[in-house]
C-alpha cells in the first residue's frame, strides 16, 4: 500500500513539476500562432526527457550518486566542466525566467507591479530552499501544480471544433501566413521548453537524496513513464486553449496574463483561482528547482558536500551558491527586463545546451564499472542515439533560427 | 556560442531598408493588435474575472503597445514607404491612446465604460487588421494611395 501511495505521489509531482514558466509561456504562444502544428514536437520532447531522466534515475539508483559527480569523474575534468558551463548558464537564466514568472503570477492575484514583488519572491525561494525539507519542495509544489489540469477542463468546456483541432495536429506545416523559418523557430523552443536540463538534475540528484537504490528503480521508471507524457498532456491543452480563443482574433500571446483568459472565459472565477494556483505553484516549484540545480550541479563538479540531506552547516558551500545564483538572479531581475523575454531566451539556449547535457549521461549509462548489469539495453540505447541526433541538429539550428527569425517575430 | 550570436545579431540587415522596415512595421502592428484584442477580450468578460487580474491584463497590454509604437516610430522608413509610415504611425497611436482609455476605465472600475471600450476596440482592431494586410502585400502594391 505504502508502494502504491509513493508511486501515486510521484506520478502527480511528476505532472504537476513537468509544466513550468517556459512550458506556459512557450506552449500559449505556439497555440495561439500556430495551432497544435507543433504538438507533435512536445510528444518528441516528451519522449526524450522520459529516455534521459530514466537513465539518469537509474543512475542515481545504481551507484548513489548524482549526473555531474559521475560525468567529471568518467569524462574527466575538460568534458565535466563544459559540460557545467552549458548547463549551468541555461539553469541559471531559467532559474530567472522563474523567479520573474511567480512575481507575474502574484500580479496577477493582487494587482502589484512585478518589479515591486520580484525581491520578495527571491527571498522566498531562497528561505524554502534553505529551510525547507527536500519532501515539502519536491511534494508540495507539484501537487498544487497539478491545478493546471484546469487547463484540459477549460478546453472542454470551450467546446472547440475538434476535427479542425485534430487537422492542426496532423497538419505539420505552419498556418498561413506564418513562415516555416518562423515554425522552426518555436519547434526548437517547445523543444527546449521540454527537455531544459534541469530537470535531469533535479531529477537525479532528487534520486540521491531520497537515497534511491536498485529496489526503487521499478517506482522511479512508473513516475516518468505516467507524469511525463500526463505533463505533456498538460502543455497541448495550454496550446489548445490558446489557439481556440486567440487564434481567431490573429491575436499572440506575450503575457502572463493573457495564458490564464481561456480558463476564465470557459469556467469563469473559480477556474481563474485555480489557474492562478497552478502558476504560482508551477512557477514557485520550478524556481526552487533550478535554484537546487545551480547548488547541485556545482557542488557536485567540485566535489563538495550536497543536498538538503545533511545539515546546512556541512553543505555550507553548496548553501552559499544557492544564495549567490538567488543574488544573481534578482540583479538580473532588476535591471527591469521582461521575464517573459527571458523565458524566451531560457527555452532556445536551452536548446543550445541539449547535447552537452545529454550525452555524459548516455556514456555513464553505458558504462558497466558504474552501472553493473543495469546499463542500457540495445533499444534504449538506439533511442538514445537517435536523440543524440535530433538534440545536435535543435542546437545547430537554434542560435540561426533566433536571428534569422528575429527571435521569432 | 552565446558571444558568436550576439555578434551575429549585429550583422543583422540595419534600417532603412525596405523589407527590413515592413517586417518592423508587421511586428509592430501584430503587437500592438494583440493588445488590442487581449484587452476587448478581457473586457468582453470583465464579471468572469478578478479586478487585479483585469488591471493587469489591460496594464501589460497597454505597455506593450507603448514598446511596439515606439520601437517603429525609432526606425526610419524608407522614402517609398513614407506615406504608408504615417499611415501605420496614426493608428498605432489611436490603438495606443485607445488602450490608455481603457486602462484608465479599468482601474476607476467603470464598468459602465465597457461596452463602449469593447466596440471602440473591436473597430480599431479592425482597422489595424486592414492595414496589416496591406504592409503584407507590399512592395506589388505600394504605388497605392
Amino acid at each position: 500500500m505504502k508502494k502504491l501511495l509513493n508511486v501515486a505521489l510521484g506520478v502527480l509531482t511528476a505532472i504537476g513539476g513537468f509544466v513550468d514558466i517556459g512550458d506556459l509561456v512557450t506552449n500559449a504562444q505556439v497555440g495561439a500562432r500556430f495551432g497544435l502544428s507543433l504538438a507533435w514536437v512536445t510528444l518528441l520532447g516528451v519522449v526524450g526527457i522520459i529516455v534521459f531522466a530514466e537513465m539518469s534515475g537509474r543512475i542515481a539508483a545504481v551507484s548513489g550518486r548524482a549526473t555531474f559527480d559521475l560525468v567529471r569523474e568518467r569524462l574527466g575534468p575538460a568534458m565535466g566542466m563544459a559540460n557545467l558551463l552549458g548547463s549551468m548558464g541555461v539553469t541559471l537564466l531559467t532559474y530567472v525566467a522563474e523567479i520573474g514568472g511567480v512575481a507575474l503570477a502574484f500580479q496577477l492575484i493582487c494587482g502589484v507591479d512585478y518589479l515591486l514583488l520580484f525581491p520578495f519572491v527571491g527571498a522566498l525561494v531562497w528561505l524554502v530552499l534553505w529551510r525547507a525539507k527536500f519532501s515539502v519542495i519536491e511534494n508540495l509544489f507539484g501537487l498544487l501544480g497539478l491545478a493546471l489540469i484546469v487547463f484540459v477542463v477549460a478546453l472542454l468546456k470551450l467546446g472547440p471544433d475538434w476535427s479542425q483541432l485534430g487537422h492542426s495536429a496532423v497538419s505539420f506545416q505552419p498556418p498561413k501566413p506564418e513562415a516555416w523559418s518562423t515554425w522552426a523557430y518555436y519547434a526548437v523552443a517547445l523543444f527546449g521548453a521540454a527537455m531544459t536540463p534541469y530537470e535531469v538534475f533535479f531529477f537525479s540528484s532528487g534520486g540521491v537524496e531520497e537515497k534511491w537504490g536498485v529496489k526503487d528503480i521499478g517506482v522511479m521508471r512508473t513516475n516518468v513513464l505516467l507524469g511525463f507524457p500526463l505533463g505533456g498532456v498538460l502543455s497541448v491543452a495550454i496550446a489548445a486553449c490558446t489557439y481556440v480563443v486567440f487564434n481567431p482574433l490573429s491575436a499572440s500571446v506575450d503575457t502572463l496574463g493573457q495564458v490564464g483568459l481561456p480558463v476564465a472565459i470557459a469556467l469563469g472565477k473559480i477556474g481563474l483561482a485555480i489557474a492562478l494556483l497552478g502558476f504560482v505553484a508551477a512557477t514557485f516549484g520550478a524556481a526552487c528547482e533550478t535554484g537546487l540545480s545551480t547548488g547541485y550541479s556545482i557542488a557536485q563538479y567540485f566535489g563538495w558536500q550536497w543536498g538538503k540531506f545533511v545539515r546546512t552547516d556541512v553543505a555550507a558551500r553548496f548553501h552559499l551558491v544557492l544564495l549567490l545564483s538567488t543574488v544573481i538572479a534578482l540583479g538580473v531581475l532588476a535591471t527591469g527586463i521582461d521575464p517573459v523575454q527571458v523565458t524566451e531566451a531560457s527555452v532556445v539556449f536551452s536548446a543550445l545546451a541539449l547535447p552537452l547535457t545529454y550525452f555524459p549521461i548516455l556514456v555513464v549509462a553505458n558504462d558497466r564499472d558504474y552501472m553493473g548489469e543495469h546499463v542500457n539495453g540495445r533499444v534504449l540505447n538506439v533511442l538514445a542515439m537517435f536523440f543524440m541526433v535530433v538534440l545536435t541538429v535543435v542546437a545547430l539550428a537554434a542560435i540561426p533560427l533566433m536571428i534569422w527569425t528575429r527571435m521569432g517575430a | 556560442m552565446v558571444l558568436v550570436a550576439i555578434i551575429l545579431s549585429a550583422c543583422a540587415p540595419g534600417t532603412p531598408d525596405e523589407d527590413s522596415w515592413r517586417v518592423d512595421a508587421l511586428r509592430s502592428i501584430g503587437d500592438v493588435s494583440s493588445s488590442v484584442s487581449s484587452v476587448q477580450l478581457a473586457l468582453q468578460h470583465h464579471d468572469r474575472l478578478f479586478g487585479p487580474y483585469l488591471q493587469t491584463v489591460a496594464v501589460q497590454a497597454e505597455d506593450a503597445a507603448g514598446t511596439a509604437s515606439t520601437k517603429l516610430s525609432a526606425v526610419q522608413p524608407p522614402e517609398p514607404y513614407q506615406g504608408r509610415s504615417d499611415t501605420v504611425t496614426s493608428a498605432l497611436d489611436d490603438a495606443e491612446s485607445l488602450l490608455t482609455d481603457a486602462r484608465i476605465a479599468v482601474v476607476r472600475r467603470d464598468s459602465a465604460a465597457y461596452a463602449d471600450l469593447v466596440r471602440r476596440l473591436k473597430r480599431t482592431g479592425d482597422r489595424l487588421s486592414r492595414i496589416e494586410d496591406r504592409i503584407r502585400a507590399l512592395p506589388d502594391d505600394r504605388s497605392r494611395p
